[in-house]
């Protein structure tokens, strides 16, 4: 080994983000270009977002979404306590970005990879190639 | 040319550790590069591997000259 590097995961492409919430096989919504679609938050709060998940989908109070903020995709949901599925969602999301991501790079850079699925939801990519 | 390996582990909350395997030199900081911009670095190291440099191959006939350097002895 030469280098080791570890990384916080941040939603920045919009492909990619779809592709995870594809991945993820809950059910989405995606605003049209220049528009933004409404979440029902707890206690009938209302915001806005690129990206939502229904509460009915993720057995929360409220709608969960990603909405762009210039540079990135910020996620938006109701924050309380035992919220398993929702944290559970957002987790397998955030996952599925960083492999579809990764995947795309080095597919670009003409490398090999494979997938290989842990148990416990964890994703292992090994890539190969020649420099 | 070398041939490397590239190991991406994405743990269950989302967060990537990578591991460059078989490169000598700064050539690995091109593989790992890649993936600058997925996300915010929060550790990055280089282990001694990283410092040694690619052996170079010369391919000089008998009779070629071989000159170090360049500047005025």
């Amino acid at each position: 080994m030469s280098k080791y590097m570890k990384m916080k995961t941040q939603c920045k492409i919009q492909a990619h983000l779809v592709a995870a919430l594809q991945a993820s096989g809950i059910k989405f919504e995606q605003a049209q270009a220049g528009q933004t679609l409404t979440m029902n938050g707890y206690g009938g709060v209302k915001r806005q977002a690129d990206f939502v998940i229904r509460k009915s989908e993720i057995a929360s109070y409220g709608d969960m979404g990603y909405k762009w903020n210039g540079s990135e995709f910020d996620l938006v949901a109701d924050d309380y306590a035992g919220q398993r599925k929702q944290e559970q969602v957002i987790k397998l999301i955030s996952r599925e970005y960083a492999a579809a991501f990764t995947i795309a790079q080095m597919e670009a850079a003409g490398y090999g990879w494979e997938r290989v699925d842990q148990e416990n939801g964890a994703i292992q990519l090994v890539v190969s190639g020649r420099l | 040319m070398q041939d490397f390996e590239f190991i991406v582990e994405i743990d269950v909350d989302g967060n990537v550790t990578t591991t460059v395997n078989g490169v000598k030199g700064q050539k690995c900081s091109e593989v790992a590069g890649l993936l600058a911009d997925l996300g915010q670095v929060t550790e990055d190291r280089h282990t001694p591997e990283w410092s040694e440099q690619e052996p170079i191959n010369l391919d000089l006939d008998q009779g070629d000259e071989l000159v170090v350097g360049g500047g005025l002895w």
